[in-house]
């Protein structure tokens, strides 16, 4: 794998890795962190690569570490809590982020189908990240209320996917 | 769903929404560990959270100023010009974050088969690759992916950008709503959408055909566009097309100059000549030049007789620039920036040099102060990012070396402003003003914030590595 190649592949494995971390700390702001901390190894460390060795594992195994220095290095009152559930997610969690790109493949089509409403609230909560009390704000409902409405079309995207992906399993 | 299970989602979206105190993440993590359905769940909505983001971020080439262009300002004040500094490995973590919330794929990264007429690797009767995709998308909705091999027959792209390398050499980009026909090497029917399209030496004579126009190039770039309304316009950025009425009783023949645009519509039985205006290009036409991406306030300029260095007066944008496209250098040339890193000032004997031999693609990039009537004064400031397709192998940024370089890649009817260099901070200059150049440790983005003084002018040119196509027949 060239230089090239291997920055490439760093690139392509963010969504992957972003779900992988995320799961592994259940946590969305630590996960961005480890996030950049795991692409800050993996670029400074990208002479140690043996380019027989699959690129994913190396990846996930970078991140994983990742995960462990960083529940270490703040010392969190359940650390023994944190690291086991990190350790004993971290395999199937690795299957789980495999599927993210398919996920994203067949998302489009289901947000297509979503009311130009739904689709423009799915684009400020997930595209600009807007908060849902700024959300609820802007559409003049309570918190809850947009909790519920984003759980209802989140439920929504969920079984079109599904949907979509035992259609490409199936044929 | 009963009440364990919407619990469960509950906890698990306020955990995504960023909210969980540290005894509500412990019951989550409790929960998820014990329970095998607890567990799918949680993983299954991780996955479908993560996708979203990825989806629902801004998925087509950044306009000017957009609000997700990366503040520059916050990098410059970084450690300097080593292999691996602070300043480059954010700078590389900003591009990389940015292509991956913009969904572009690079060469080679998937290749599942997405549309009808795409199909899988090694099917040697494939008659041109997707190299690169901005978003895009096809008619089932399923994202296309760089990489994949496109046979001949229908692709629908219901939106964002793909280029397509023919095995003839000729590479075309397509920006979404778009409806083609891909007929063979050297064919294609545009329908509906836009084309923007660069025919080397040996894909002389492409065609585009539409409803109602015959294209044929003759060593070019041109754009083509299909409206609603079923209007083809034909515009020639570079060289010379010759385009026939279809349908029509009329067997003329309208050659099509650099800078000339012409029109086809079922209304009129001739081709005729129209305004030349790149607009409908404008998203297409970077993709085609090896420009990725741009934020912030980069504008690329589409060709023109018109449209250069020595004319071309934006007071508000950085502006690119095409030069020459895969040259071969004759001789060595000095170069300011090699690696990633800020660009510092150095002595001539010191600068880095591309050795004779080295193909390479140039672009100048231009921001000008030009005093108005209503602000002869005033200083300007802008910040953009532009990331390249292919890596960048050299930057100059001094004004001898501005002038050296010129007379390779320069255009020899223009009349480049002196001095025109860009004003790098010196270590420990507090003052603002200084102008801030960082090329990325991704080697393709270059992270610019420049600023100039009334009637002054900052230059850069970019040189990146040659497009050798590397798609082929066999």
């Amino acid at each position: 794998m060239t230089s090239d190649q291997y920055f490439l592949a760093v690139t392509a494995i963010q969504n992957r890795l972003h779900a992988y971390i995320l799961s592994l700390l259940a946590d969305p702001v630590a996960a961005q962190d480890v996030l950049q901390e795991t692409n800050l190894v993996l670029i400074r460390k990208a002479d140690d690569f043996q380019s027989d060795a699959s690129f994913e594992s190396w990846a996930y195994n970078t991140a994983r570490f990742q995960v462990l220095a960083h529940l270490r290095d703040r010392k969190r009152d359940r650390l023994v809590l944190h690291e086991a559930f990190a350790e004993k997610l971290a395999p199937v969690a690795e299957v789980m982020a495999e599927e993210t790109e398919r996920r994203i493949q067949m998302l489009g089509g289901c947000v297509e189908r979503l009311s130009d409403d739904h689709k423009a609230l799915l684009h400020k909560r997930y595209g600009r990240e807007t908060s849902i009390t700024t959300l609820a704000e802007e559409a003049g409902k309570t918190t809850s209320a947009m909790k519920q409405m984003l759980y209802r079309i989140r439920n929504l995207l969920g079984a079109c996917v599904e949907e979509r992906l035992q259609e490409g399993t199936a044929g | 769903m009963n009440d364990d299970h919407r619990s469960l989602t509950i906890l698990i979206q306020e955990m995504l929404d960023g909210v969980l105190d540290d005894d509500q993440r412990a019951d989550l993590m409790n929960r998820v560990e014990l329970d095998d359905a607890d567990r799918k769940l949680y993983l299954d909505q991780i996955a479908t959270h993560t996708a979203l983001q990825a989806v629902l971020a801004d998925c087509l080439p950044q306009r000017v100023d957009s609000p997700n262009a990366i503040d520059a300002k916050s990098h410059s004040a970084s450690t300097l010009n080593s292999r691996w500094p602070a300043v480059t490995t954010i700078a590389s973590m900003a591009a990389t974050i940015l292509l991956l919330m913009c969904g572009v794929a690079y060469l080679g990264s998937q290749n599942s088969p997405v549309v009808p007429s795409v199909d899988k690797p090694h099917d040697t009767a494939h008659v041109a690759v997707v190299t690169q995709s901005v978003g895009a998308y096809d008619s089932d909705d399923i994202a296309i992916h760089s990489g994949q091999q496109v046979l001949p027959g229908q692709l629908n792209l219901n939106r964002g950008l793909v280029r397509l390398d023919f095995v003839s050499g000729a590479c075309v980009v397509i920006e979404g709503p778009a409806k083609i026909e891909v007929v063979d090497k050297m064919r294609l029917i545009l329908l509906r959408g836009v084309v923007t399209a660069t025919i080397p030496e040996p894909a002389i004579g492409f065609v585009v055909d539409t409803e109602t126009a015959h294209v044929v190039d003759l060593g070019t770039a041109f754009g083509v566009s299909v409206g609603e309304d079923g209007i083809t316009d034909v515009c020639v950025f570079e060289g010379e097309v010759s385009v026939n009425r279809i349908g029509s009783k009329s067997d003329e023949t309208a050659l099509v100059r650099e800078g000339q645009a012409v029109r086809a519509s079922k209304q009129s039985p001739t081709i005729d000549s129209t305004e030349y205006d790149v607009t409908s290009f404008e998203n297409a036409w970077p993709v085609n030049s090896g420009v990725l991406q741009t934020t912030g306030s980069i504008r690329f300029i589409s060709p023109g007789p018109n449209f250069h260095p020595g004319n071309y007066k934006d007071n508000e944008h950085i502006v690119v620039f095409s030069e020459r496209s895969d040259f071969i250098l004759d001789d060595t040339i000095r170069v300011d920036m090699v690696d990633p890193g800020e660009y510092a000032k150095s002595r001539y004997q010191d600068k880095r040099t591309l050795p004779a031999g080295r193909r390479v693609t140039s672009y100048l990039l231009q921001f000008s102060a030009f005093p108005t009537e209503q602000f002869p004064k005033q200083k300007r400031s802008v910040r953009g990012q532009i990331t390249f397709a292919q890596p960048i192998v050299g930057v100059i940024a001094g004004t001898r070396l501005l002038k050296e370089s010129e007379a390779v890649f320069g255009n020899p009817n223009v009349a480049y402003p002196v001095p025109r260099a860009v004003e790098p901070r010196p270590e420990g200059e507090q003052r603002k003003g200084f102008d801030s150049v960082i090329l990325a440790a991704d080697q393709r983005t270059l992270i610019l914030d420049l600023n100039v003084a009334p009637d002054k002018i900052d230059q850069l040119r970019v040189l990146v590595e040659a497009d050798y196509s590397p798609i082929s027949e066999l």
